[in-house]
């Protein structure tokens, strides 16, 4: 099913004016699966799926628990290869998963943690350095930042890793549900510099279950099911589509109880 | 390298960690070796009643040089699946953690290394030209360890297993590396085979200059290097080969 029609090329222009930078093409990931001695079942975890990233855009990706949303965040992350398909991408682009925490040394400080993320999302030691003081007033860590990490609450740490990935500059960002960060007025700061950096010209690709999150933040919605592109375009159109097809499942699914249940009710009387 | 600086901050997290955690801090890259010594003299010295006078010297010998190839291939081999979750979110060349827990090791090598020399001077053993001999018995030893290092820790993800067989393979080759005794005991025969194990010439090297003031048996050592460079090639073709591969084998 597409879901592209005319309302969702008026919609942002300003989108659709820029260049494309990552151009997803009939992508596949397969997995290896152990099913006994010395045998592996191949197990396709994205079956087909098209799209393309344009710069400065909010791209959000919807779909099912299962449905391939973390394995194509893996594929645009550059961490994996896809199996079959091809993924095109502008010269010399660097894109990185927000990930809270890689690497993190409980027995270290908070500074050195905040070092060892930064390396490991690409940065060099002296622009980290450099970035520490902003990391430690973002994070709102104060004299924490230089104890054990081990010693922060579980918000802490989150802060801290939210910190760092946020200072980390990637031209492309790929977020999975990371929104919810920290006690409540982290949670907005947090929401606030992630909106700052998608209305800014960072390209941002958005994983999430809140359709709330994603209607408020995504010029276009990619829609996953079983591992392929079923919808893609303007964001409420797309949400609805997804909605309806999730109402209509679940629908069945009640039903479908409800007939197990007279059966079973059934077999009990006789 | 691109990876250098990652690299260089991975090994001094490694060895901050380990004093951090523990409660006597770096004592312990000292107090654990020579515990893991004593041990050992303990059972070949005083209980099977092995060599002469001079059995100390070269027990500690052989098992500083032993010591050092053993801790670094047994973590090199391991390291691409201790860092799992971390290398599913980020991209990192995969080379990075062997390397990592390699060059941890050597720091500590080194280390226990000075305490031995400490310990030869002290026992009475004079220095003398030769033992420059060391810096290429050392590096040989590097290369040997990288290669192998990194060639297990690219093929153990294919095939978990293997983690089983290295580390009793480790353990046969530490007894057949003549830590314990000397090969000139062993028949002509048995001798050839015995050859074979690359840490034989190295740890030969290792006594023939610190113990005997010989320069090290160059051919001993060109055979190292000979065993190390295609194992060192596989293993940097596999880790490119794979490089993105690494992420869906294990989880």
């Amino acid at each position: 099913m597409q879901v592209r029609t005319s309302k969702a090329r008026t919609h942002k222009t300003r989108a659709r004016k820029k260049a494309v930078i990552v151009e997803v093409q009939n992508v596949g990931v397969c997995y290896r699966q152990r099913t006994g001695v010395l045998r592996y079942q191949k197990f396709w975890g994205l079956e087909d799926v098209s799209f393309e990233i344009r710069a400065g855009e909010t791209l959000g990706i919807i779909g099912a628990n299962g449905a391939g949303k973390s394995t194509l965040l893996r594929l645009l992350a550059r961490v994996t290869e896809p199996d079959r398909g091809r993924i095109l991408w502008r010269k010399n682009m660097s894109s990185s998963l927000l990930a809270l925490n890689v690497g993190f040394r409980p027995e270290l400080s908070g500074r050195n943690n905040a070092i060892i993320s930064g390396l490991l999302l690409g940065l060099k030691l002296k622009e980290i350095t450099r970035l520490l003081d902003q990391i430690r007033d973002f994070s709102e860590l104060g004299d924490f930042f230089d104890q054990p990490a081990g010693t922060y609450s579980t918000g802490m740490r989150a802060r801290l890793g939210f910190a760092v990935a946020i200072h980390a500059d990637r031209d492309l960002m790929l977020i999975d549900e990371v929104l919810g960060v920290g006690d409540e007025s982290f949670r907005l700061k947090s929401q606030q510099a992630m909106r700052e950096k998608i209305r800014g010209d960072k390209t941002v690709v958005l994983v999430s279950h809140s359709m709330e999150a994603i209607r408020e933040l995504c010029d276009r919605v990619i829609w996953i099911d079983k591992g392929r592109s079923v919808g893609s375009g303007n964001a409420d159109q797309v949400i609805e589509a997804y909605s309806g097809a999730v109402r209509e499942a679940v629908k069945q699914l009640i039903l479908e109880a409800r007939r197990n249940n007279a059966a079973k009710g059934g077999a009990a009387l006789k | 390298m691109e990876y250098r600086e990652l690299v260089l901050y991975g090994v001094y997290t490694d060895l901050r960690t380990e004093v951090a955690r523990r409660f006597l801090g770096f004592a312990w890259w000292i107090l654990e070796p020579v515990m893991y010594m004593a041990v050992f003299y303990a059972v070949f010295g005083l209980g099977l009643r092995q060599g002469g006078p001079d059995y100390v010297p070269f027990l500690l010998t052989g098992m500083v040089a032993w010591k050092w190839f053993d801790g670094s291939v047994r973590q090199a081999s391991t390291s691409i699946l201790a860092n799992t979750s971390l290398i599913q979110q980020i991209f990192v060349p995969k080379y990075v953690f062997g390397l990592i827990q390699i060059l941890t090791n050597t720091f500590k090598f080194l280390l226990v290394l000075v305490l031995l020399l400490a310990f030869l001077l002290v026992t009475g053993r004079r220095p003398s030209l030769e033992w420059f001999g060391l810096v290429p018995v050392l590096l040989v030893q590097f290369l040997l360890i990288i290669s192998l290092g990194l060639l297990l820790g690219a093929v153990i993800p294919f095939m978990h297993d293997l983690k089983l067989l290295v580390d009793n393979a480790l353990m046969l080759m530490m007894f057949m590396s003549g830590i314990f005794f000397d090969a000139s005991s062993l028949s002509e025969g048995a001798n050839a085979i015995f050859r074979l194990n690359p840490m034989v010439p190295l740890i030969e090297a290792h006594r023939a200059v610190l113990l005997h003031n010989e320069w090290p048996h160059w051919g001993g050592l060109g055979y190292v290097v000979l065993v190390s460079l295609p194992m060192l090639a596989v293993a940097v073709l596999l880790l490119r080969r794979f490089e993105r591969q690494y992420p869906k084998l294990i989880y």
